[in-house]
């Protein structure tokens, strides 16, 4: 069992670490050059949006 | 079928543990809100986006720091003490990753005419890379720290068995991937500050080349260990270790030619005996070649479960087995015959007086 994992371990890592830094640097390198402003879900009309206060 | 209770063991290194994660978790949180504003954000947010975050870093470093325990502990026995609790660090993660969720449910999805449940898992249906919906990725992750969480109890790891135990708890491997890419792809994409990608690209630079490292540390440990077959009319018998290697009460690591580790003890009053064992800790597959004697019982170096070394058995009332070598002497040297015997099988020890060591 012990070897099963010791090899799983050895296995795994190096895949892993290709693959989560070409996700990574993708994602960096893809991104917009303008931040993407994050926003709340459209709120029901009338109520106040919680970042200006505002209504409607 | 039925099962016996198992009560928490608490003691004082478990509350000391837990008190020092319940620290840094505070003092890491007040830091954040204090600081963060300042030196990471870019532009200023709102409180409700800085707690959020605030969580959501805290519980990306303690899975990057419970990750780099396991190689870490493989690379320099100083850091076992980590190793110990590991589990409560797991569970303590959890409920980080479960405040960050709360605080985002309660700032993106409030003011939703969905129930905020359904909001989260159908607010974004793109799926091409960038606008991949990372919420999913996020909920995968919480969803592998829950089931991790909720059977880390010693009970689970007995009702379940410690193979399908061990194979369920690597699912934090998948866990970390997943983190990464939802961090990747939901705060890296609107964040124009560098220190989270930096965060981000250190955290896997360090849990991967520490996995890294200690594999190539351990597969350099199995050459050097490594026991060459000798043959023999009863058995495939390899040549261990040098009896005069072997220090008293300690444990010594043999690799096998199938890969497998035997863990060798001298033992006795005055070190005259010699047996060995499966390296394999029933409990949780810790390394019992690097455990050491206490009270005539080879003793685990990771939670201290014990076994006698001529017979591999837990000392009553414990009832955990692990298999024994059939071992003699041929000179100055420990020979294993490498087909292990079942686990609990009593099996002569080499007495060096008989031998005229």
């Amino acid at each position: 069992m012990q070897i099963d994992l010791r090899r799983a371990h050895r296995r795994i890592w190096p895949i892993l670490t290709l693959v989560l830094l070409a996700g990574f640097l993708a994602a960096l390198l893809l991104r917009p050059t303008l931040p993407v402003e994050t926003t709340p879900v459209p709120s029901f009309k009338g109520s106040a949006d919680p970042r200006t206060g505002r209504t409607g | 079928m039925s099962v016996g209770y198992r009560p928490v063991l608490w003691n004082a290194n478990k509350l000391w543990y837990d008190g020092a994660l319940g620290l840094f978790v505070g003092l890491y949180l007040i830091l954040f809100l204090r600081y963060a504003p300042g030196l990471l954000e870019s532009p200023a947010i709102g409180g409700a986006e800085l707690r959020m975050r605030a969580f959501g870093s805290c519980a990306f470093l303690m899975l990057t720091l419970i990750l780099c325990i396991g190689p870490l502990a493989r690379l320099d026995t100083r850091f076992l003490p980590l190793l110990y609790n590991r589990r409560h660090f797991g569970v303590m993660t959890f409920f980080v990753a479960t405040a960050h969720l709360w605080a985002v449910s309660g700032w993106y999805l409030a003011f939703s005419p969905l129930d905020p449940w359904v909001a989260l898992l159908v607010s974004n249906t793109d799926i091409s890379f960038l606008g991949f919906p990372f919420e999913w990725l996020g909920m995968a992750a919480l969803a592998i720290l829950f089931a991790m969480a909720a059977t880390s109890h010693d009970f689970w790891l007995h009702f379940l068995s410690p193979p399908i135990w061990k194979r369920l708890h690597m699912l934090v491997y998948l866990c970390y991937g997943l983190v990464v890419m939802h961090v990747s792809l939901g705060l890296l994409q609107s964040e124009t500050s560098p220190a989270y990608p930096v965060m981000v690209g250190l955290s896997l630079l360090v849990v991967s080349g520490l996995h890294m490292m200690a594999a190539r540390a351990e597969a350099t440990r199995d050459r050097e260990q490594a026991a060459p077959p000798v043959g023999g009319a009863d058995g495939d018998w390899v040549k261990a270790v040098r009896i005069d290697a072997l220090t008293p009460d300690h444990g010594h690591t043999v690799t096998l030619p199938n890969g497998e580790r035997a863990a060798v003890f001298r033992y006795g009053e005055t070190g005259e005996r010699i047996s060995a064992l499966s390296n394999v800790c029933a409990h949780q597959n810790g390394p019992l070649g690097e455990g050491r004697m206490v009270f005539g019982c080879v003793t685990c170096p990771w939670h201290g479960f014990q076994y006698d070394p001529e017979t591999g058995c837990s000392p009553p009332p414990f009832t955990e087995k692990v298999p024994t070598f059939r071992v003699r002497r041929d000179g100055d040297f420990v020979m294993i015959d490498t087909k292990a015997l079942p686990a609990g099988t009593r099996t002569p020890p080499i007495l060096l007086s008989e031998g005229g060591a």
